[in-house]
C-alpha cells in the first residue's frame, strides 16, 4: 500500500508542479506584455510631443 | 489580449481537475482488487495512462516538427515544444511508476529488458533534444534543428510499442483483466489524456506569450536606440 500511495503522490506532485509553473508563468507574461505595451505607448507620446510643439510654434 | 479567455480557461481547469479526481476515485475505490498482487496492482492504471500520453507526446512533437519544416511557421514549433515537454514529463512518470511496479512484481527496481530499455532510450533522446534546444538562441534555427532531431527520435516509439512482441522479456504484453478493471483503465486513460491535452495547450500559450514579450522588448529597445 505504501508503494502505491508514494507512486501516486510523486506523479500528482510532478504534474501539479508543472501545471502551476505554466499557469503562474503565463499570467506573469501577460502582465509583462501589458507593461511593455504601456511603456511603449508613453515613450512614443513623449517622443511625439516636441514635434507637435514645434509644429504649433511654426 | 490573452486575458479575454479567462472564464473559458477556468471552466477548462475545473473540468480537467474533476475528471482526474473522478479517475482517482474509480482507481482507489471502485476498481476490484487484483488477487495476486493486491493493492499495488492499482499502479497499472496510472502507468498505462502516462505511458500512452508519453508516447503520444513524442509523436505529436515530431508531427508538429514536420509541420514546421513544411510551413516554416514558429507556431508549429510552439506546439512541438509544448507536446514534447508534456510527453517527456509523462515518459519520466512512466519510468517511475514502472519501476515501482517492477519492485513489487519482479523484486527489482530496474532490469535491462527490451520495453524498459527502449523507454529509457526514448527518455534520453528527448532530454537531449531539449538540451540542444536550450543552447540555440535563434528561434528559426532552434525550431529547424529540433524538428529534425524529433523526427529521428520518434523512430524509437514503434520499438517501445512492439518491444514486448518482437523480443523476449518479462514485461507483460497485454495483461488479462476483469471487465471492471478494463473500464477503470479506460476512464483513467481518457482523463489523463484530457489533462495532457490541457497542459499542452497551456504550455503553447506560455511559449507564445514569452516570444511576444521578447519581440516587444526588442522593439522598445530599437525605438530607444533609434528614435
Amino acid at each position: 500500500m505504501g508503494t502505491l500511495l508514494v507512486t501516486y503522490a510523486i506523479a500528482l506532485a510532478a504534474v501539479s508542479a508543472y501545471a502551476t509553473w505554466i499557469i503562474i508563468g503565463a499570467s506573469r507574461l501577460v502582465r509583462r506584455v501589458k507593461r511593455i505595451d504601456t511603456h511603449a505607448i508613453s515613450a512614443q507620446q513623449a517622443l511625439q510631443r516636441p514635434d507637435k510643439q514645434l509644429h504649433n510654434a511654426a | 489580449m490573452p486575458d479575454s479567455n479567462m472564464p473559458t480557461r477556468i471552466i477548462a481547469r475545473t473540468a480537467i481537475a474533476s475528471l482526474v479526481l473522478a479517475a482517482l476515485v474509480l482507481i482507489f475505490f471502485v476498481a476490484p482488487t487484483e488477487a495476486t498482487m493486491g493493492e499495488v496492482q492499482r499502479i497499472l492504471y496510472l502507468h498505462v495512462s502516462v505511458a500512452w500520453c508519453g508516447l503520444a507526446g513524442c509523436v505529436a512533437m515530431a508531427w508538429c516538427g514536420a509541420a514546421y519544416l513544411v510551413r516554416r511557421r514558429l507556431d508549429w514549433d510552439f506546439w512541438s515544444q509544448a507536446s514534447g515537454e508534456v510527453g517527456w514529463l509523462c515518459t519520466s512518470l512512466t519510468l517511475v511508476t514502472g519501476s515501482a511496479w517492477a519492485h513489487e512484481a519482479w523484486g527489482t527496481w530496474w532490469t535491462w529488458e527490451p520495453r524498459l530499455t527502449s523507454s529509457l532510450v526514448l527518455w534520453f533522446v528527448f532530454a537531449g533534444i531539449f538540451l540542444v534546444r536550450s543552447s540555440i538562441d535563434d528561434p528559426q534555427h532552434r525550431a529547424r534543428i529540433s524538428a529534425v532531431l524529433s523526427l529521428v527520435g520518434v523512430c524509437d516509439v514503434p520499438l517501445v510499442i512492439m518491444a514486448t512482441r518482437w523480443f523476449r522479456g518479462v514485461h507483460p504484453v497485454t495483461p488479462e483483466m476483469e471487465p471492471g478493471m478494463r473500464l477503470v483503465l479506460l476512464a483513467s486513460v481518457v482523463s489523463f489524456s484530457a489533462l495532457f491535452a490541457y497542459l499542452v495547450v497551456e504550455r503553447r500559450r506560455h511559449l507564445e506569450l514569452s516570444e511576444r514579450a521578447a519581440e516587444l522588448e526588442a522593439a522598445v529597445w530599437r525605438g530607444i536606440a533609434n528614435p
